[in-house]
Order: structure tokens, then C-alpha cells, then sequence
């Protein structure tokens, strides 16, 4: 089920009603209906799929329970390797299976071997790669004797599978998200209202910007080749603002919906392109999978500790991998190799810890200084996502080479696109309006925190006005995240 | 709760009032629409069911004993719901469907009636029950839930904003006065949009099917039939997969191909895929003859 969908603004209402009203008194059935209205969330694509979480479920929970009670390191080591095993076997088989085999065959035409492929018709499950990340957290941190493994079958269940952020993220940690579980939970007027409100900004984000941007961005990377350079620049510029309203637009209606049912999620966007640096881009960006990557992969290979050699090795690993985890295609591999190419100088002047704070924290106006920065890192980043967006290396390169040859200095070229100019001025209106509340956890928290009611109101009455006449709702789009 | 409560309900009841508002002016406007939608001559025994290609040949069928029952951007699912609400209400004995290249496409998947061809079926006939409620009563009376409403009121907007700049709108160039160029200019854009996702909708496929099966089962003759289309507008197809067709076809089911009928003939076209007045007139006189 999509958040931006009329079945959506059927089940969430009916869920709270129940959720509050009607199970309120009872934990363990309130865990039991998220835990149903999860499934059924998730079913609604293809209950099929269904069967994918349940497995990894049950598979976790077993895992979790059998190394508390195992002190022998080789089984809790083997415990370990099967939930790994069984948890990314899965997310290799449907995501990375074609793209290995497309490559070995293409590997041994070089060297002369023609194979016949048995290329597999398969269906990349929704979600897949974040809710295996998060039972994979699980079960590591009870491996390392960081977190209690739980007995709570359907608190683990309704963890792994719990609606809001079951499909595109934020990554819980099972230290955060778990025993909230546990806990009996009261409903509180701020949090629901807050809650609320970050929805609304969220269905804002992903309905009037993302989706407006996503049209231009189709039509100027699929007809890149009639473009000169300016409008292609354009198109990237356009990517930026639809990934990133995108992604945090779902990201906020998650998190809103979490807290409207008593949970909290951990943020992951703080205003990304506000970063003065790449390395403060990236603790700004997807804050749940880069935190996830360091944790798991980056300080267990000895992170930024040891010689140049070893600083450069894990930076490209992590950012390779990060690539790959969105999806099984070379234009991933190459964006992350290209953010590693970014944030290595940072890292090797010690440098990347630099800019910590929010931008221009007090003031309205940024610096010099911190504008060119900021400017840089966007510039920066505008490329790598050429990469990202672009449906193979020949298209990114040529994308690219156009966008640095004389072409890029003529009038963009605009006539095939719709409203490309309005659009213009609502990423304009939205940035100022991210630029006044980026000291805040999102946006418009801001206005909340210092508006009177009326004010206030009449704001959220203008977001459903916005979102109803400019929104791009003529068809629900999937949220790009949802393919990763 | 109760503060939240009794806050959710007064914003609510604002929404309610934008919503009732947005309802009275969209009502204004989509109401004629759905009126002459659903209005239909229930004393034929023959229909022909189609998109706007079929809907430009208006009431002229009707001399020849054929019910123009066509609408704008009517996809199989909207015909699947006419049809059983035809054999219900009439002495039904034959039904001719428009058979486009793009019929089974997802574009028509996209571009349909849905909404209005909800009022030929009811919650018992309808598989999808949920589906019925939520084109049946949510997007009709919850109309800032439904996008289709917001592009009435922004249509009727922009066209009052446009009459009071520029005055009257004007009518178009007749399309065998139009440069070539600009013929082959429209007929690309038309090309791009019918054709921008060439997947197969797997609901309209079914939906056919069950058409053809529904046929069957109730001695109704179906027949296929494609209408014509201009010169520029096939070499800029060139060749696509015949989806709806290729479906009638192996079900032993005549499709009628007249594509190239008036390729030649610009001063019988309104635009490069649907006839004008007089290209409707003359060749209804072909199909009464081989068709009707």
C-alpha cells in the first residue's frame, strides 16, 4: 500500500481508531494488530511476499533466542553466519542474482566463452533491502552482546514488520525500536499533533515536489541525447530535489505516522543540502543506512583507525557497498565510488569532522564562506546523482560529457517539459521554507513551535490546498526508494 | 485524546467545507458529463462501445440502427461494466468494440472512466468490492481525494483566466490546413503519449477477455473494429504490437481494419487519429455496408 494512496487514507484512520479505542488496554494485543495491519499493509502489493518477512522473522527470533542461552563462540559464530546467510541469500537471490549472472556471461564473451544464461523473470520484493537490514542489526547486536535478545514473538514480528517504515526506512536499530514495543504505550496530544504534522509536510514533499520534478526528470533523461548540456544540468538539478523530497517526504510520513501510534523513529534526513562538506552531507543524508553501514561494516574493518592505505581501502568499501546495496547496476557503483572520491581528501586531512553544528546556527544568513561550501557540496553532489539516476554508464557518460562541453552556456531548452518554470519556484519556496526550520527536526517544526493556533492552522489548511491543486496526483507514483 | 479529538474534528469540519465547496463547482461542471455518460438509448439491440474514435461518429450509427454508447478515453474495464449493464436492460444481440493498437496499453489503463462507469455496475457484480466503494462514493463525494476533480477545476480555471486575457477562445486549425510539419509535430506528441509506456495492462487484457467470454455465454456477437487513422499519424507509429486485436483474433472473433481507409484523406480528419464530422458521416455509410 502506498502512502500516497486513497487505500491509505482509508487504512490509517481505521488503524488509529483500533489502535486507540479498541485494543488500547492490552499490549500484547496491540502489538498483535500492528502487527496484522503491517501484514496487510504489506500484503496489499503482493501477499506473496508475505512469506520473504515471515521467514526472516522467524528465522531472527530463533537466532536471537538460541545465542542467549549459547556460550560456545563457534555455534553463536555459526548462529550468526546462517541468519546472515539466510537474510542476505535473499536480498542476493531477488536483487543481484540477474546482474551477477548478465556479468560473469559478459566476462566470459570476453574471453572468447559464449555461455547460454537462464536469465530468471524475477520480482524484486518490495522493501526487501531495508527490512533485511533491520533484523540483520538484530540479530549482530545480540551476537555482540550489545542488546537482550527478546521472547516477545510478536513484538519481534510486529519490529521487523512494523508498517510505517517496513518498506523505505528509517533502519530501526533494535535498541531504539524494540522496547518500544515492550513499553505500554499512552497517548499523548503533542506527539499525535507533531506527528500529524510531520505527515502532512512529508505528503507535501513527495506529492507537490517530488512528484512535479519526477515528470521533467523522465522526460530530460529519456530523451537526454536531444538536450544540450544546460537543460540537461537542469534535469539533474531537478533529480536532486525529487530524490532527496522523495525519499525524506517518505522518511517524514513514517515518522509521523510512528508517533501518532506512540512510537519513535529515528530521524533520517537533517537537510542534507545545507552541508558545507560531503562529509557532513553524508551525516545528514539516509542517516539510517550510514549509520547502519558504519556500525556494520565500516568500524569492524577498522573504520578510519590505521595507515592512509587502510583509511582509503574501508572509505571506497563502505561507499561501494552502499552503491550496491541500492541496486544492481554499475551507475550505483560508480555514484558510490564517486562519494568516496569526494569525502577521501576530507578524511585524509582530518578534515571530515569539521562541520558538526547546523549551518549558520542563530543567523539568518549563511557566511561567504559557508555559502561556497555549501554551494560546492551541491555541485558535487548534482553530478554523482547523473550517475545515480541514469539507466546505464554509457547514458551517464554521455549525459556528462554534455553537460561539460560548450552546450552547457546556450538557453535550456524547455519546450517539452510541463510547468518546468513554476516547478522552479516551488523548490525555491520549499528551500527557504528548509533553510527557516533547519535547526529544527523538520522543516516546518519550526513554525509549529512559534505560530499561534490560527497561524498555525491556517498553514496546514494551506499544505491540503497545496498538495490538492498543485500535487501531482493523477496517478499514485511509487516512492524511488521502494526499488532498493 | 479528547483535546485531539475535538481539534481533529473542527479542523475536519474545515476540511469538510473546502471539500464541500471544491464538490459544489466540480458538481457544476462534471455533472452534465456524467449526465449524458450514463444517458443511453435502452431500445437498440446493437452498440458500439469505443474511445473517442468511436465517439466522433456521434448519433449518426443511429440511422443504421447502431447505438453510439462511446466516450472519451472509455478503456475495457468501463465497456466490461456497460456491456453487462446492456444485456440486463436491452434485448442485447451485438456489440462492436474499437480494437486500438493501445487499448490493452497501461495508458488506457491510466486514462479511463472508471469513475463514471461505476454507475453501470453494482457492489454485488463487482469483484473488486473495495475498488467500487472507493470510485462509487470516496471519489465522488470526497473530492479533494480525487485528482480528476482538481484537473476539472483547474481546467475550467485556466479557461476562464484565458477567455478574460485573450477573449474567446478560438477553434482550431482544420487539420488539412496545417503545415506538415506541424502534422508530423502533433502526431509524435500524440505518438508519445498513447505509446510512452508500451506495457501490457494486465487488468485490461483480463477485462476482454471476460468481455468475450461474457459474449459468449449470453449469445452476444462481438466484433472488433479498427477506425482510421491518417498517413503521418501510421508512419509515425510504425509498427506496434496489435494487443487487443491479436486477443479477438485468436478467439476466432472478426476485427474490422479500416486504419488505412482515409490514410490519403487530411480534409476528413480533426486530428491525426480521429475523424472530423464529415470523415464520421462517410464512414459510418462503410460500415453500414460491411460492419452494421
Amino acid at each position: 500500500m502506498l502512502f500516497n494512496s486513497i487505500d491509505f487514507a482509508i487504512f490509517f484512520p481505521v488503524v488509529f481508531l483500533l489502535y486507540w479505542f479498541v485494543v488500547n488496554r492490552n499490549l500484547k494485543i496491540q502489538n498483535l494488530m500492528i502487527l496484522a495491519s503491517s501484514y496487510l499493509f504489506y500484503g496489499w502489493w503482493d501477499w506473496r511476499f508475505l512469506s520473504l518477512i515471515m521467514i526472516s522473522t522467524l528465522v531472527d527470533y530463533t537466532v536471537g533466542c538460541r545465542l542467549k542461552d549459547q556460550e560456545n563462540q563457534a555455534k553463536r559464530k555459526a548462529l550468526l553466519l546462517t541468519s546472515i546467510f539466510i537474510n542476505i541469500g535473499f536480498l542476493g537471490f531477488f536483487k543481484y542474482f540477474n546482474f551477477f549472472q548478465d556479468n560473469f556471461v559478459k566476462a566470459f564473451s570476453f574471453f572468447g566463452r559464449e555461455i547460454q544464461p537462464n536469465s530468471l523473470n524475477i520480482i524484486l520484493p518490495v522493501g526487501i533491502s531495508f527490512y533485511t537490514f533491520q533484523t540483520l542489526s538484530y540479530t549482530i547486536d545480540v551476537y555482540r552482546r550489545k542488546f537482550e535478545p527478546t521472547r516477545d514473538f510478536i513484538a519481534f514480528a510486529a519490529f521487523v514488520s512494523f508498517f510505517p517504515q517496513l518498506v523505505a526506512g528509517p533502519i530501526e536499530r533494535a535498541a531504539n525500536l524494540l522496547p518500544q514495543f515492550y513499553r505500554h504505550r499512552v497517548f499523548d496530544y503533542g506527539r499525535a499533533v507533531d506527528g500529524l504534522r510531520q505527515m502532512a509536510w512529508g505528503f507535501f514533499k513527495k506529492l507537490v515536489i517530488a512528484d512535479n520534478c519526477a515528470d521533467l526528470v523522465n522526460q530530460i533523461f529519456s530523451h537526454s541525447a536531444d538536450y544540450p548540456g544546460s537543460t540537461l544540468l537542469l534535469g539533474a538539478f531537478f533529480f536532486a530535489f525529487q530524490i532527496y523530497c522523495d525519499f525524506s517526504g517518505y522518511s517524514d510520513i513514517a515518522i509521523g505516522a510512528a508517533r501518532v501510534l506512540g512510537f519513535d523513529l529515528m530521524r533520517n534526513f537533517a537537510f542534507p543540502y545545507f552541508s558545507r562538506d560531503i562529509a557532513e552531507f553524508w551525516r545528514r543524508w539516509h542517516i539510517s543506512l550510514t549509520t547502519w553501514f558504519r556500525d556494520y561494516i565500516y568500524i569492524p574493518m577498522g573504520g578510519s583507525r590505521g595507515g592512509p592505505w587502510m583509511k582509503i581501502r574501508n572509505t571506497f568499501v563502505i561507499f561501494i557497498v552502499s552503491g550496491f546495496w541500492h541496486g544492481a547496476n554499475w551507475t550505483f557503483i560508480v555514484w558510490g565510488a564517486l562519494n568516496a572520491l569526494y569525502f577521501l581528501p576530507l578524511l585524509l586531512l582530518r578534515r571530515n569532522r569539521k562541520n558538526l553544528d547546523v549551518v549558520a546556527e542563530g543567523k539568518i544568513f549563511p557566511s561567504l564562506r559557508e555559502f561556497a561550501g555549501m554551494l560546492l557540496t551541491f555541485g558535487l553532489t548534482l553530478l554523482a546523482w547523473i550517475f545515480f539516476r541514469a539507466e546505464s554508464m554509457d547514458h551517464a557518460i554521455s549525459i556528462v560529457t554534455e553537460i561539460f562541453s560548450t552546450s552547457l552556456f546556450t538557453i535550456p531548452d524547455l519546450r517539452d517539459l510541463r510547468y518546468p518554470g513554476v516547478i522552479l519556484i516551488l523548490i525555491a519556496g520549499f528551500t527557504i521554507i528548509e533553510w527557516l526550520g533547519r535547526e529544527e527536526q523538520y522543516a516546518i517544526a519550526h513554525m509549529a513551535l512559534h505560530w499561534k493556533r490560527p497561524f498555525r492552522w491556517a498553514l496546514y489548511y494551506m499544505l491540503v490546498m497545496a498538495i490538492y491543486f498543485l500535487g501531482n496526483v493523477a496517478q499514485s507514483k511509487e516512492f524511488i526508494y521502494f526499488q532498493f | 485524546m479528547k483535546r485531539f479529538l475535538y481539534h481533529l474534528s473542527i479542523f475536519a469540519l474545515g476540511l469538510l467545507v473546502l471539500n464541500g465547496a471544491a464538490y459544489v463547482m466540480v458538481y457544476r461542471i462534471d455533472f452534465k458529463e456524467v449526465k449524458d455518460y450514463v444517458k443511453a438509448d435502452l431500445d437498440f439491440d446493437t452498440f458500439l462501445l469505443s474511445d473517442s474514435q468511436g465517439r466522433v461518429l456521434e448519433m449518426v450509427t443511429e440511422q443504421y440502427g447502431v447505438y453510439n454508447f462511446s466516450w472519451n478515453n472509455e478503456s475495457y474495464v468501463d465497456m466490461g461494466r456497460k456491456l453487462k449493464y446492456l444485456a440486463r436492460n436491452t434485448r442485447l444481440s451485438r456489440i462492436i468494440v474499437g480494437v486500438p493498437d493501445y487499448a490493452i496499453l497501461n495508458y488506457r489503463e491510466q486514462y479511463n472512466n472508471n469513475d463514471k462507469s461505476v454507475y453501470f455496475t453494482t457492489f454485488r457484480l463487482e469483484k473488486n468490492k473495495v475498488e467500487f466503494l472507493r470510485d462509487r462514493y470516496l471519489k465522488r463525494y470526497v473530492v479533494l481525494l480525487n485528482a480528476r476533480s482538481r484537473d476539472i477545476l483547474l481546467g475550467s480555471f485556466r479557461e476562464k483566466m484565458k477567455s478574460l486575457v485573450s477573449g474567446p477562445a478560438q477553434p482550431p486549425k482544420k487539420w488539412a490546413e496545417v503545415s506538415d510539419g506541424e502534422r508530423r509535430e502533433h502526431a509524435l506528441t500524440r505518438a508519445e503519449e498513447q505509446y510512452a509506456d508500451s506495457t501490457v495492462s494486465v487488468r485490461l487484457e483480463q477485462a476482454l477477455e471476460e468481455m468475450i467470454t461474457f459474449c459468449r455465454e449470453n449469445n452476444i456477437e462481438l466484433a472488433g473494429i479498427k477506425f482510421p487513422l491518417t498517413q503521418v499519424y501510421i508512419n509515425t507509429l510504425g509498427e506496434k504490437d496489435p494487443g487487443a486485436e491479436r486477443i479477438l483474433r485468436r478467439q476466432q472473433i472478426p476485427v474490422y481494419d479500416y486504419t488505412h481507409l482515409y490514410e490519403t484523406r487530411k480534409e476528413l480528419f480533426r486530428d491525426q487519429d480521429h475523424l472530423n464530422p464529415e470523415g464520421a458521416e462517410l464512414f459510418v455509410r462503410v460500415l453500414s455496408g460491411e460492419v452494421f
